[in-house]
């Protein structure tokens, strides 16, 4: 089910309602099914595989806590082994696939190693797999307590606003707040509707807007010259709006819950290093394999050979969990590589020429996007041949409604500078009846200006 | 009152009203899964003259034409004694204000067989293939009359012509795959399409929406997707797809309505329909006769402000360079003017239906001509 439907309107005025009017013991129940149901609403049968995730992990989160030793370490290994395999089976496996087969042709060999599976993705596959494990690990690192209750557990992993897109959650952040008892607070469920609607904006009107321009540039063999430059710009703010305003409605949904879940984004584009831009892009992703991947390794307490070598590892794992091909390695391996550069280099330490280093770090995200947008090296390397060629004609299809992108992005960019403090003051201190006019015009404005065609988040692949 | 019991009165206030939202959201749900919800809540099609919404945006949400439903859609004379087979689209089996253009053509030839092959789907058939799955034998037939839209003729004729969704096999196994298939729609995947359906056909919604972006048209030049706008003088309601240049996303259309409609598309659609055409002719020893509707938009297209690129006429002329009949729709409809549209429909009206059958009866008459003056 996409955030921005007709379909989730329903459902989830048809939860919350629900939620908040049965006794804290039906509740966990009442999510639970209602999770099922959302991610039913996508492709039915792949329940089974998240229900298998659940078990799995769930009893091996027992046995890890009931054991000591090596038998603790199996636990652990079998955990990790099951989810790490259903990824591979169901993401990896099409490109292992092709590997193995041009190994075979490049040696000569006719017979490919490895059969061909056409197994489609479940949605969210990556997300809910890489939550899941992070629960084993904190429960093998003593650092959370096994959950005893099944029903809680399941919801930890499916609870639907943050079950097919992230963020990817800590057992020490949700699995507390589901099991408290919970009461109705008209400012917190106020502020989860606000930023739903602050979501919504950033995706059906700024995003969904900016895909147009994008798909023309990327969709069309004939597109060529300058044009494509702003093309990728523009989808270094599609990605942004897309998984920010998906990361703000579930935050938003799970607010009216009375759960709140971590903040996926920090204004990344305002970030003086890439270093500064991975702790502000994509929040529970990039803790994750700091936490999990970069520090068991050694992080950066040593050699700096060693650490470098960290770095380009964990960078790489990242772009391998987005796709599972070489554009997608490309693109988190080039990440790495400019960290590198940039730690060898010293160029993240300071604040001088604040504009300047905004605009590199800028230029280097939105290069490394024409890999993450054309999904295949092919593709890529084409974009930078057409980008060379002169336009001969061709042009975006840029209309005057166009122009009011910036504006948008330029409104997006200043209420999110100052919507912690500043605007929120501002806000209550706003009579109801101007907070209802101005609330009344933004719907309106997403409304117009807004593409309600459900178009799939661009993050709900992986 | 299990959240209320530390409250302030404007918590509980709030909760009441989220509670009354819960409400109307379960009603909604139930609506459209629930045949007699949705009909209370929506006004009624008759009332609004609409098929519209459901016919050319609310995909994969299912319902009957009025006085039809969906099985069988194939219909007319047994296979072993029909002489005449009508293949068709929405056009053939709509019948708001008068009868479908089937019955009309199937009261004037009992051996015709008319078959409603209405949607657009990824597998291709072939006319041949489509009389096989019939289990009509060479011999049998002497005439396929294949009706197609303005807008989806390049596609149906470039991709052959479309397998329909259901129908066409009629065996339990197919029957049931198709059950499951809607009970998964209706109650999963398929309930987008549904609350759309709700939204752009409610009692309360339908005006507002219709008139809300009635206004985005006159002022943007363009309309979100899903949605219809009317036009003044005279008033009729477009689908965004009818009124808007842009292209549709890769995989949608391979070939719409949208596309540029140049002479070499209509020399493509033409080659296209003369290779079915030989295949007929070959496997069956029948004739091809080919009806293109042609689209409200294009009949309309002074009061929508755009000049109609003649794209029917066009493709007429190349079929009759490679000898290939075609009721000339073009001319006949547009001498109707006003009056070949229904309202707020993507369908003709009545008077458009007869005058196809005539001019479709007079086709059939000069291909067979022992079936002629019936």
């Amino acid at each position: 089910m996409l955030f921005n439907s007709l379909q989730y309107l329903v459902f989830f005025w048809l939860v919350v309602a629900a939620y908040w009017s049965v006794p804290h013991r039906f509740r966990w129940p009442l999510l639970v099914v209602a999770s099922c149901y959302f991610y039913m609403a996508l492709v039915p049968a792949y329940i089974l595989i998240l229900l298998l995730v659940i078990l799995v992990d769930w009893g091996a989160g027992l046995w890890i806590g009931a054991s000591e030793g090596w038998r603790r370490r199996l636990a652990l290994w079998c955990s990790l082994g099951a989810n790490i395999g259903i990824l591979a089976i169901f993401k990896y496996w099409g490109f292992f696939h092709d590997l193995s087969a041009d190994l075979a042709r490049s040696l000569g060999v006719s017979r490919t190693p490895l059969p061909a599976l056409s197994l489609l993705l479940p949605i969210g596959l990556s997300f809910h797999t890489f939550q899941s494990m992070s629960y084993t690990i904190e429960v093998y690192w003593r650092r959370q307590a096994p959950e005893r209750h099944l029903g809680i557990y399941a919801l930890y992993v499916l609870f639907f606003p943050q079950m097919v897109a992230g963020p990817i959650e800590r057992p020490q952040n949700v699995l507390h707040q589901l099991r408290e008892p919970k009461t109705f607070r008209s400012g917190q469920f106020l502020s989860g509707l606000r930023l739903i609607l602050w979501g919504l904006f950033k995706k059906a009107v700024l995003a969904d807007n900016l895909a147009r321009i994008v798909d023309a540039a990327w969709t069309d063999p004939a597109a060529k010259g300058p044009g494509l430059l702003l093309a990728a710009v523009a989808f270094s703010f599609q990605i942004l709006c897309d998984f920010w305003g998906y990361s703000d409605m579930a935050r938003g949904s799970a607010r009216c819950l009375g759960i709140d879940l971590m903040r996926n984004f920090d204004r990344p584009y305002a970030s003086l290093s890439l270093g500064e831009f991975w702790r502000r892009w994509h929040i529970s992703l990039s803790t994750w394999f700091r936490d999990y991947v970069y520090i068991p390794l050694g992080g950066s307490r040593v050699l700096p050979l060693r650490r470098d070598l960290n770095l380009l590892v964990v960078f790489t794992l990242s772009g391998f969990w987005h796709g599972a091909n070489w554009a997608f390695l490309l693109w988190g391996g080039l990440h790495g590589a400019f960290r590198v550069l940039e730690d060898r280099l010293g160029l993240g330490k300071g604040r001088n020429l604040p504009w300047l280093r905004r605009a590199v770090v800028f230029a280097v995200v939105t290069l490394a996007w024409v890999f993450f947008r054309a999904g295949t090296l092919p593709a890529a390397v084409s974009w930078f041949h057409r980008l060379s060629l002169p336009a001969q004609g061709w042009h975006l299809p840029l209309s005057i409604w166009n122009a009011l992108l910036p504006l948008g992005l330029g409104l997006c960019a200043w209420v999110e500078a100052r919507r912690s403090g500043y605007l929120l003051e501002r806000w209550h201190a706003l009579p109801t009846s101007a907070r209802l006019a101005l609330l009344s015009l933004f719907v309106l404005l997403v409304l117009s200006f807004g593409r309600f065609d459900a178009r799939n988040f661009i993050y709900f692949q992986f | 009152m299990p959240a209320t019991s530390s409250t302030s009165s404007s918590d509980r206030r709030l909760l009441w009203l989220v509670r009354l939202a819960g409400l109307l959201a379960g009603a909604v749900f139930l609506a459209i899964r629930i045949p007699a919800c949705g009909g209370a809540l929506t006004q009624g099609r008759d009332a609004l003259g609409g098929d519209l919404y459901q016919m050319a945006r609310v995909e994969d949400f299912r319902e009957p034409m009025p006085g039809e439903s969906i099985t069988p859609v194939v219909y007319g004379a047994p296979a072993e004694s029909a002489q005449v087979v009508l293949i068709g689209d929405s056009h053939t089996r709509f019948a708001r204000g008068g009868k479908s253009l089937a019955s009309r053509l199937h009261e004037r030839f009992p051996q015709l067989r008319s078959c409603a092959a209405s949607v657009i789907h990824p597998r291709f058939f072939d006319p041949s293939d489509l009389l096989r799955l019939q289990r009509i034998r060479p011999g049998q037939v002497k005439l396929v009359v294949w009706e197609s839209t303005e807008r989806y003729l390049p596609d149906i004729a470039l991709y052959r012509i479309p397998l329909p969704s259901h129908g066409w096999d009629t065996t339990a196994r197919f029957d049931r795959f198709l059950q499951a298939r809607d009970f998964s729609a209706r109650w999963f995947t398929g309930s987008e399409a549904g609350y759309q359906y709700l939204l752009l056909n409610s009692r309360p919604t339908r005006g507002l929406m219709e008139r809300w972006n009635t206004l985005r048209f006159h002022l943007a030049g363009e309309l979100p997707s899903s949605i219809g706008a009317w036009t003044r003088s005279p008033a009729r309601l477009f689908m965004d797809e009818e009124v808007t240049s842009a292209p549709l996303p890769a995989g949608r259309a391979p070939t719409s309505f949208r596309q540029p409609r140049d002479s070499l598309l209509a020399e493509a659609v033409a080659a296209s329909l003369a290779e079915a055409r030989d295949r007929l002719r070959r496997d069956f020893g029948a004739e091809l006769v080919v009806v293109a509707v042609p689209a409200k938009g294009s009949l309309a297209h002074a009061s929508l402000g755009y000049a109609y690129d003649g794209f029917l006429p066009r493709v007429d002329r190349a079929l009759g360079r490679r000898g290939i009949r075609a009721v000339d729709t073009w001319n006949a409809l547009s001498g109707l003017g006003d009056g070949a549209l229904l309202r707020s429909e993507t369908h003709l009206s009545p008077a458009s239906y007869s005058l196809l059958s005539d001019s479709i009866a007079q086709a059939i008459g000069e291909a067979v001509p022992e079936l002629r003056g019936r």
